[in-house]
C-alpha cells in the first residue's frame, strides 16, 4: 500500500470514527421532549436588532418581529443603525413609528453608531437592555410567530442555572433557485446534526437570527467581541470555555435569506470558516481537555479538521487518480478527440465476461456506508424540518447536486481558507 | 444539570464498529484478490494448454502428418490470442491494485509473460509456414515505468487504438521491460537491442517510440489488404 493509499484510509478512518460517534449519541439518547405546564407570566424579552445597509429588508424584519406571538408589554425592541451607508435608518424609523402606533404598549427603539462593526452595533443594544433574557436577530431573518415564545418556553422547561442560551432551527427564507434549494439541504442536515451536539453540549455556535441569551451571563462575560467578523461563534466559544450550556430549541424556526449566488455563497462561507479557525485558534486551551468533556475532547478539533480532511481528501483523490485521467486524456487524444468513435469502439469490444472481478468490493463497501450515512442525514435533516418526511418535487433536483457536488464545494471553500490563514489575508465582512 | 457526562462506553463502542467495518472492508478485498488469483490461475493453465495445443497442430502440419490446416490453425490462434490480450491487461490492474496476494500475482504475471513469448514465437512460425493466412502484423512492445519511459502511456494508447480498429490483425505482445523474474525477457531485449524505452518491434523491425502518424505507415508497410483500413495511405 502506498502513502496515498495509507492516507486516504486514515481519513476515512477518521471520518468514520466521527460520524459513528454521533450516530450512537443520537441511536442512545434522542432528546427527550419535556413539556411543562403552559407559563402563565412570560418574562420580558430583549430583542437587539443590529443593521448595516439593510434597507430593503429592515422594514419586513421590524414589522415581523413585531407581530411575533409575544405579550407586547413584555417585549423590548432595539434596532441599532452600524453607521449604514443607504437608508436602512431612515427606513427604520418609519418601521419603528408605524409599529410604536400599531401596539402602544410596545418598547422599541432606534439607535445609530458610526460603523464599528456588528458586535459593538449588539453591544450598543445590550446596554440597553435591562431584561432577564434577549435575543439577537439579524435584519434579513424573519422568525415564526410562535418561535419567540418556545424558545422562552424551553429555558423554563429545561430549567438549569447554566443554561445560558438557546438556538432556533433556521431555514431558508423563500428558496427560489438552485444554489438556495442546495442550502435548504445544508440547514437541514446541519441542525439535524445540531440537534444531536445539543444532546451532548457540544454547540460551538449561537447564531444571529434569534440566539436567546440570558442577559446576566452575557454581560457578566463582558458581552459580544469582535470574534474575527464571526462574533456568534466567538461568543458560543465563550459560553462553553465557562461551563455555559447551549441548546437548540428544536421546533422554535427562523427564516433567514441566504445567498442567492454562488459568489455570495462563497463569500460567506469563507467568513464563516476563516472565522471558525481562528476562534478555534482562540480557544485553543480547550482542544483535548477532559474538563470540557465531549466539546473539549472530541467535537472542538473535528470543526477545523473536518476542513483540512476535506482538503487532503480531494487533493488525494486526485492523486490517486491521476493516472486514469492521465490514460483517459491519451486515448482521447489518439482518437482525435471524437467521443463517438472511442464510445463505438469501447462497445465494440465491451468484455462483460467475468465482470465481477472487476469490482472493488473493498471501495463499495465504504462508500455504501458513507452513502446510508448520508440518507439517514438526509431523511432526519428533512423530517426535522417538514415534521414528516415530504419533499416538494421542485427540490429533487438541488438534492442530487447538493449530494454530488457540496463536499468538493467545502473542500474548496476551506482550501481558499486555508491559503488566506498561510499568507495572513483578513476576510472581509461584506 | 451541567454539562453532559462523557460516556467513556461509546468512545470505545465507536472504535469498535469503526474498526468492524474496516475489517470487513479488507475482507472484501482479500476474497476479490483470491477470486481474482484463482481465476488467472486456472486461466493461465488453459492457456498452456492452448499453446501446447497450437504448438502440436503446428508440428504435425510441418511433418506432413496433417494435410495442410492453415486456415483452422489461425482460427485457433485468433481465438487463444484474444482471450491471451484480454487478461493480461485485466492482470496488470489487478496487479496494481492486490492488497494481499502481490507475491502469487507476480508469479502470474510470469505465466502470462511466458504465454505472450510463445504466442508471439508461433505467430513468427505460422507467417512463414501459412502466408496465406497470415496478413497480420505482429508488435513487442517493450514498456517501462513513468521515470524510465515517459513517453511508453502516449505509445500505448495508439497501441490500443490500432488494435480496437484491426482486432486480430494487429498481435501486440506488450513486456514489461522491468519484470526480471522471467529470464526470457533479458533474452529478448538484448537480442533485439533494446537500449531505449519505449521500444516497438514492428514484423522484426525495430523503432524507437512512434506517433500516431508513424505507427499507422509502420504497421500498413507489412498489411496486404491495406485497403480494409481508412489509416493506410497508397
Amino acid at each position: 500500500m502506498d502513502l496515498v493509499q495509507v492516507s486516504l484510509n486514515v481519513i476515512y478512518f477518521i471520518s468514520l470514527y466521527y460520524t459513528v460517534f454521533w450516530v450512537l449519541t443520537y441511536l442512545e439518547e434522542e432528546e427527550p421532549v419535556k413539556k411543562k405546564k403552559p407559563l402563565i407570566d412570560w418574562p420580558r424579552v430583549s430583542i437587539v436588532i443590529p443593521m448595516y445597509n439593510e434597507e430593503e429588508n429592515i422594514i419586513s424584519t421590524i414589522d415581523n418581529i413585531c407581530d411575533v406571538d409575544y405579550p407586547k408589554d413584555k417585549l423590548k425592541i432595539i434596532v441599532v443603525d452600524d453607521g449604514s451607508k443607504d437608508k436602512s435608518f431612515e427606513n427604520a424609523k418609519i418601521a419603528v413609528e408605524k409599529n410604536k402606533k400599531k401596539y402602544p404598549e410596545l418598547d422599541i427603539k432606534i439607535l445609530h453608531q458610526e460603523n464599528k462593526g456588528k458586535y459593538a452595533a449588539v453591544n450598543l443594544g445590550l446596554k440597553y437592555v435591562d431584561t432577564p433574557f434577549f435575543a439577537t436577530l439579524d435584519a434579513d431573518s424573519y422568525p415564526e410567530r410562535d418561535s419567540l415564545k418556545k424558545l422562552i418556553k424551553y429555558f423554563y422547561d429545561n430549567y438549569s442555572k447554566d443554561l445560558a442560551a438557546v438556538t432556533p432551527i433556521l431555514k431558508v427564507y423563500k428558496p427560489e433557485n438552485l444554489i438556495q434549494k442546495m442550502q435548504w439541504f445544508e440547514y437541514a442536515i446541519n441542525h439535524f446534526y445540531k440537534s444531536v451536539l445539543s444532546i451532548r453540549d457540544a454547540i460551538h455556535v449561537t447564531p444571529g437570527p434569534l440566539a436567546l441569551y440570558k442577559t446576566k451571563v452575557v454581560k457578566h462575560l463582558g458581552g459580544f467581541r469582535p470574534g474575527h467578523k464571526t462574533e456568534d461563534m466567538e461568543l458560543g466559544m465563550r459560553l462553553q470555555k465557562n461551563h455555559d450550556l447551549i441548546k437548540q430549541c428544536n421546533d422554535a424556526i427562523v427564516y433567514t435569506k441566504a445567498p442567492k449566488t454562488l459568489r455570495a455563497l462563497v463569500k460567506q462561507r469563507l467568513r464563516w470558516y476563516w472565522g471558525t479557525v481562528k476562534n478555534v485558534i482562540d480557544y485553543s486551551d480547550m482542544l483535548f481537555n477532559k474538563e470540557y468533556h465531549d466539546f473539549g475532547l472530541f467535537q472542538l478539533i473535528m470543526i477545523p479538521l473536518s476542513g483540512v480532511l476535506a482538503v487532503a481528501l480531494v487533493f488525494l483523490m486526485g492523486f490517486s487518480m491521476r493516472d486514469k485521467i492521465k490514460m483517459q486524456y491519451l486515448s482521447l487524444k489518439a482518437y482525435d478527440f471524437n467521443i463517438f468513435e472511442i464510445i463505438k469502439d469501447s462497445f465494440a469490444h465491451l468484455n462483460t465476461k467475468f465482470w465481477f472481478l472487476n469490482l472493488d468490493l473493498t471501495s463499495i463497501a465504504m462508500m455504501s456506508v458513507f452513502l446510508l450515512i448520508m440518507v439517514f442525514l438526509i431523511y432526519k435533516g428533512v423530517k426535522l424540518f417538514n415534521r414528516r418526511f415530504s419533499l416538494e418535487k421542485s427540490y429533487f433536483i438541488p438534492l442530487v447536486i447538493y449530494i454530488l457536488t457540496y463536499f468538493y464545494f467545502l473542500a474548496f471553500v476551506w482550501l481558499i481558507v486555508f491559503k488566506d490563514l498561510i499568507f495572513k489575508k483578513e476576510i472581509k465582512w461584506k | 444539570m451541567g454539562r453532559a457526562k462523557i460516556v467513556r462506553r461509546r468512545y470505545f463502542a465507536a472504535l469498535l464498529i469503526t474498526i468492524s467495518i474496516f475489517i470487513l472492508g479488507l475482507f472484501f478485498g482479500f476474497l476479490m484478490d483470491n477470486l481474482r488469483t484463482d481465476y488467472f490461475t486456472q486461466f493461465a493453465q488453459k492457456q498452456e494448454l492452448d499453446y501446447r495445443s497450437l504448438q502440436l497442430q503446428y508440428e504435425l502440419m510441418n511433418s506432413n502428418v496433417l494435410s495442410n490446416q492453415c486456415q483452422g490453425l489461425r482460427t485457433l490462434f485468433d481465438k487463444y490470442i484474444k482471450d491471451l490480450e484480454d487478461n493480461r491487461e485485466r492482470l496488470e490492474v489487478y496487479n496494481q491494485k492486490a492488497k494481499i496476494n502481490k507475491e502469487e500475482f507476480a508469479l502470474l504475471k510470469r505465466r502470462y509473460t511466458l504465454s505472450q513469448i510463445n504466442f508471439w514465437y508461433i505467430s513468427q512460425n505460422l507467417r512463414q509456414t501459412c502466408p496465406n493466412s497470415s496478413d497480420y502484423v505482429t508488435i513487442l512492445y517493450f514498456y517501462g515505468t513513468d521515470e524510465q519511459c515517459p513517453s511508453c502511456d502516449e505509445q500505448a494508447s495508439y497501441l490500443d487504438y490500432f488494435k480496437k480498429k484491426m482486432g486480430t490483425q494487429l498481435l501486440i505482445f506488450a513486456l514489461d521491460s522491468n519484470f526480471e523474474e522471467e529470464p526470457t525477457i533479458s533474452v529478448l531485449k538484448d537480442s533485439f537491442d533494446v537500449d531505449t524505452l519505449p521500444t516497438l518491434v514492428v514484423n522484426g523491425k525495430k523503432f524507437g517510440f512512434l506517433d500516431k502518424e508513424q505507427l499507422a505507415d509502420k504497421i500498413c508497410e507489412h498489411l496486404r489488404d491495406k485497403e480494409k483500413y481508412g489509416f493506410c495511405k497508397d
